[in-house]
């Protein structure tokens, strides 16, 4: 039952994540578990079009900053090649997750495997305050030598 | 929007008659610039309301006017009158209809941009006098006298409203422009969106620059300062494309434009933004899909900005006002009919496989086009 009420969620969500013009995160609805569920099965790399995983995550990040539910499951896939893109959203709304948990995914964002997305990376958390503790990864331009 | 959706009700304390403000004398001061746009400098009346006179010059058939307060209050315009005192553009009979023409009528910010003809219908200006009404409010909607206002009229020949050109200024927000992922993509993004463009008979003229602003882009309008001081620097009337990772203040979207028309003065909202990671998707790569993507949402941001709607709203019971885009009334009518249209409100994607190509526009939107003061 839950599923099928997550599965119905999910499409009108589809729907409005949609738009090109966009939506706002707060007309989804209020921050219940089903809109968390909801968003967490749209943010499938595979889901078209681009903005529906882009948007799940973003409003995520925006209605559930402190979820750890939301926050560990960004937290697995931040370092994903197929997910770069939507690490790139984690890190530049950073600053609205919960302080604690800035640092995990802004690690998870830096072991990206390629160094060019490592250094897009970097480049947008040296202005994320609370990063404090990981300072010494941020200091130095990542280069290929690097890697 | 990027439309602005932001049907803010003006309800006045002193509604002026219809008709009783083309009257009134305007006063104010006027003075011809260089560049053949002229300004003018008034306070609205005690009523709240001001008329600003318009001399569209010999030969001269489309018009621009912005108009500001330098206070940063709210205004919006009422009425555009033609030569003989007929109200060719009037609030009343746009503002709860389904059907939108301009958002020159809604009270949203500080600026307020009337182009007229919209639509090829709405006729070609000639020579003569004709007067553009604003009106004043306070942030509770209800007129406000006394307030100076500044407006800049631009006005230019239009020959033949099938054809015509656009210059485009993409600008890439700091950082950008040095990550090749993103300049590769916007610029084959952009060599496809002229492509979809002539079939409108709009050529554009493209040049690349950046700007420094934080890639992650505020809303559109609003806005930032950021885009004021960018187009004060502009020496031509050129739309501003800003390329930015996201735009994402409590939104998510491919893209915004800062007005439905967008202004060619300096302003905070004198932009289009664009979201390249949202196009690149969540791998963060461009398959030629999602340049396609980019492509499409450039040319349906700019779209905006040139003075087109939706031809229908989500929700499926707004329409544009334009005669040859269909009145679809329900989803799968909607997508049927018009989603191949450039200005659909979303993309049609087969789940997980593809999305179709958006790019077509029907004679009346390349009208609009045509007609945008900056297509030239
Ligand atoms: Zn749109």
């Amino acid at each position: 039952m839950f599923f099928l009420l997550s599965m119905a969620v999910a499409g009108d969500l589809r729907h409005m994540l949609s738009q090109r013009d966009g939506v706002s995160c707060r007309e989804l609805g209020e921050a219940t578990p089903e809109l968390r569920d909801g968003l967490l099965a749209l943010t499938g790399p595979e889901e078209l079009p681009s903005s529906v995983p882009m948007g799940a995550t973003s409003c995520l990040i925006e209605r559930f900053p402190a979820d750890p539910l939301v926050m560990s499951t960004l937290q697995g896939w931040m370092g994903q090649k197929e997910r770069a893109g939507q690490a790139l959203v984690v890190v530049s709304m950073l600053g609205q997750v919960e302080a604690s948990w800035r640092v995990p995914l802004a690690l998870g964002a830096l072991s990206q495997e390629d160094p060019a997305w490592r250094e897009r990376m970097r480049v947008r958390l040296v202005k994320v305050p609370g990063l404090e503790g990981i300072e010494p990864l941020l200091s130095e331009p990542v280069v290929a030598a690097q890697k | 929007m990027t439309m602005l959706l932001l049907l803010l009700a003006c309800a006045p304390e002193n509604e002026a008659k219809k008709g009783d403000s083309f009257q009134e004398s305007a006063g104010g001061d006027s003075v011809e610039l260089p560049d053949g746009s002229s300004s003018y400098s008034g306070s609205s009346g005690r009523d709240g309301t001001l008329q600003i006179p318009i001399h569209i010059e010999k030969d001269n058939s489309v018009v621009q006017v912005s108009v500001v307060r330098p206070d940063g209050g709210l205004l919006s315009t009422e009425y555009f009158y033609d030569t003989d005192g007929t109200a060719l553009l009037d609030w009343e009979e746009w503002y709860d209809s389904p059907y939108s023409l301009t958002d020159a009528i809604y009270v949203y910010d500080n600026l307020t941009t009337t182009n007229w003809p919209v639509r090829i219908e709405d006729g070609l200006l000639k020579e003569g006098d004709y007067i553009l009404s604003v009106a004043t409010v306070n942030k509770n909607y209800n007129y406000q006298g006394d307030i100076p206002v500044e407006a800049t009229i631009m006005q230019r020949v239009e020959k033949d409203p099938t054809e015509g050109k656009l210059k485009i200024v993409v600008a890439y927000a700091t950082g950008l422009a040095e990550d090749p992922v993103v300049s590769t993509a916007v610029e084959a993004g952009v060599e496809r969106w002229k492509e979809i463009y002539a079939a409108t008979g709009v050529a554009m003229e493209v040049r690349y620059t950046s700007i420094d602003v934080d890639p992650a882009l505020p809303d559109s309008a609003p806005g930032q300062d950021g885009y004021k001081s960018f187009y004060e620097e502009l020496t031509e009337k050129e739309v501003v494309v800003v390329i930015g990772d996201l735009i994402a203040n409590d939104r998510w979207l491919y893209g915004e434009a800062g007005g439905v028309p967008g202004a060619l003065v300096a302003s905070n909202r004198s932009v289009v933004g664009v979201s390249w990671i949202t196009c690149a998707g969540a791998d963060g790569e461009f398959s030629s899909g999602d340049v396609e993507m980019l492509a499409e949402t450039m040319a349906h941001e700019v779209g905006h900005y040139l003075g087109m709607y939706h031809p229908v709203e989500d929700g499926y019971e707004y329409w544009d006002a334009l005669s040859d885009t269909v009145e679809c009334k329900s989803q799968s009518a909607c997508e049927d009919k018009l989603g191949k249209n450039l200005m659909f409100p979303y993309p049609i994607c087969e789940t997980q496989t593809r999305c179709n190509q958006q790019t077509e526009l029907s004679e009346n939107q390349a009208g609009v086009m045509n007609l945008y003061l900056g297509v030239e």
